[in-house]
């Protein structure tokens, strides 16, 4: 049964009055894996935005204030934008950009106490990043700002953590090391997952759900629904392979309709 | 050398710019690392235009200062500009347009070019204990503001998407953090003029910047080599008989000279210590 976190409700979303994307309809539940899919300047992250309530819809609602069912409380969200995103001129180490996390929590006139402190310590150790704590957060390397971003989010104590474009620009180890270790955080914490790539194959293997974006286009559902053969032929134009090896689901690219 | 300070005129000089100083030094760190220097600029021509628009129609002249650069700060607070314009040009236009609205209320303006001379330059020589009252008054509030708020400001200007995810007003957090910048540049530019608001707000923070890594230090360090700078200009200046704000200006770019060594040196060292290893 799905206990719906955030219902979209006939929505269109889009900037200064032109619309991206229209007539979504979708539940994200509770416990979901779900991967945004598709290329850049589709959508993806407008339909993020959406989600975190950053942007308002043009038309329909987004329904997010449904409580969490084992606490009676409201959803709480962790963000992971995109690295790229944040400004690396703001001398801060990687123990207070994760602190960031807390600053909700901590209310305005305070600072933060040693329960925070111990938090974000927490944090960092849970994400195996406990000796960057007092590096600055420019001189890290791609995965580890992934990895202080992801305990940022964490250290507020989420019920959903939504990432934006976690794997990019990572080699292929780091790219496995971030998505086993969201993977990790589904399993274990029962964190409802929310995860926006351009990189289908990469993703693949990891979600429950996935939803499809390209211009003008929204396909959501099972994966097993939407990576099927014939639905990527017709959305990509072209012969597409799917296969399971090795504990990994394939996409394999072919030749393109004439 | 203290000499120069034992005359009343020299000392009014100092405190006035020295809370200034210590002032835009402050929010200066938040100017340079929001990358919004010519936001800055445009609010000091905004309150010159105010200036010479007061002095022309005959207002309260700080009043009409303070009240055109707040409508500047409502405009810029604004988290992003998604018109046909884009931002920096619309910067440019409103840095150009308040320049020369500024010059033409004071061409026609009883005092005269004479007055935009001092708009320019400043004119920290003739300050009253009035205005050292104010300016005393300015600091506090806005010391406090940023005492109070330090983590707030600093959310929204590192990450202003993830500080809306969490409840945060971010409009209404630049607005504040605009504010302190709009209040202070409007009280202090008849003192110090537009040229040394404008070299306080960025220049402390970026040597400040070029020389420590952690966000705290970097604000007392701006605001001490802001002070310095006004202690050791206002002497030069008194000393070699030179205006007194460009010879501030001129002792900041010295300090920014040897920041900038000082840097290149520690990473010449560093690079042939791991040549060696």
């Amino acid at each position: 049964m799905c206990i719906p976190v955030i219902e979209f409700k006939d929505v269109m979303l889009g900037y200064n009055g032109r619309a991206i994307l229209s007539s979504l309809n979708f539940d994200i539940c509770a416990g979901d894996f779900l991967g945004i899919v598709g290329p850049n300047g589709t959508g993806k992250s407008t339909i993020l935005k959406g989600i975190l309530g950053i942007l308002e819809p043009m038309r329909g609602v987004i329904v997010r204030n449904h409580k969490n069912d084992t606490e009676n409380t409201k959803h709480s969200f962790g963000y992971v934008p995109q690295r790229g995103q944040l400004d690396e001129i703001f001398p801060l180490t990687v123990a207070e950009v994760v602190m960031m996390g807390r600053y909700a929590q901590i209310g305005l006139f305070k600072r933060p106490s040693s329960q925070d402190q111990q938090k974000t310590a927490e944090s960092l150790s849970h994400l195996g990043i406990a000796d960057l704590a007092d590096k600055p957060y420019a001189d890290l390397s791609g995965g580890q700002k992934q990895r202080t971003l992801i305990a940022r989010a964490l250290v507020g104590e989420p019920s959903v953590l939504v990432l934006d474009e976690p794997t990019d620009g990572l080699d292929l180890f780091s790219q496995k090391s971030i998505l086993d270790l969201v993977s990790r955080l589904h399993e274990e914490y029962k964190l409802t997952i929310i995860m926006v790539s351009h990189q289908l194959d990469a993703v693949a293997t990891y979600v429950k759900r996935l939803a499809l974006v390209d211009t003008g286009f929204f396909q959501i559902g099972a994966k097993t629904e939407i990576l099927t053969e014939r639905n990527l032929q017709n959305l990509y134009d072209m012969q597409v392979r799917v296969e399971d090896r090795f504990g990994r689901t394939l996409i394999i690219p072919g030749e393109q309709h004439a | 050398m203290l000499e120069a300070f034992r005359l009343p005129f020299m000392q009014y000089a100092l405190i006035a710019t020295s809370l200034i100083a210590a002032l835009c030094s402050l929010l200066g760190v938040y100017i340079v690392l929001k990358r919004i220097v010519f936001v800055s600029a445009v609010l000091a021509q905004v309150s010159t235009a105010g200036l010479g628009l007061a002095f022309l129609v005959g207002l309260h002249p700080t009043v009409t200062a303070l009240l055109l650069t707040l409508v500047a700060v409502v405009m810029f607070a604004r988290t992003s500009f998604r018109g046909k314009i884009p931002q920096d040009s619309v910067l440019g236009i409103s840095y150009v347009t308040a320049f020369a609205f500024g010059i033409l209320f004071i061409a026609r303006a009883a005092q005269g070019m004479e007055e935009l001379q001092h708009l320019l330059q400043g004119n920290i020589l003739t300050i009253s204990p009035q205005q050292i009252y104010l300016l005393a008054g300015t600091a506090v509030v806005v010391g406090l503001i940023h005492y109070l708020f330090y983590k707030e400001f600093l959310f929204v200007s590192f990450d202003a998407e993830m500080a809306q995810t969490q409840g945060y007003n971010v409009k209404a957090w630049n607005f504040l953090l605009y504010f302190t910048v709009g209040l202070v540049i409007a009280l202090g530019i008849r003192v110090a003029g537009v040229l040394l608001i404008f070299a306080f707000l960025v220049m402390p923070a970026a040597i400040a910047l070029l020389l420590l890594r952690r966000m705290r230090g970097i604000f007392a360090m701006a605001i001490v080599i802001g002070l310095i700078a006004v202690f050791l200009g206002l002497y030069f200046s008194f000393d070699l008989d030179l205006p007194s704000g460009p010879t501030i200006v001129t002792v900041l770019f010295i300090f920014l000279l040897m920041a900038l060594a000082f840097k290149m040196i520690k990473k010449m060292k560093s690079t042939n210590h791991a040549g060696f290893n």
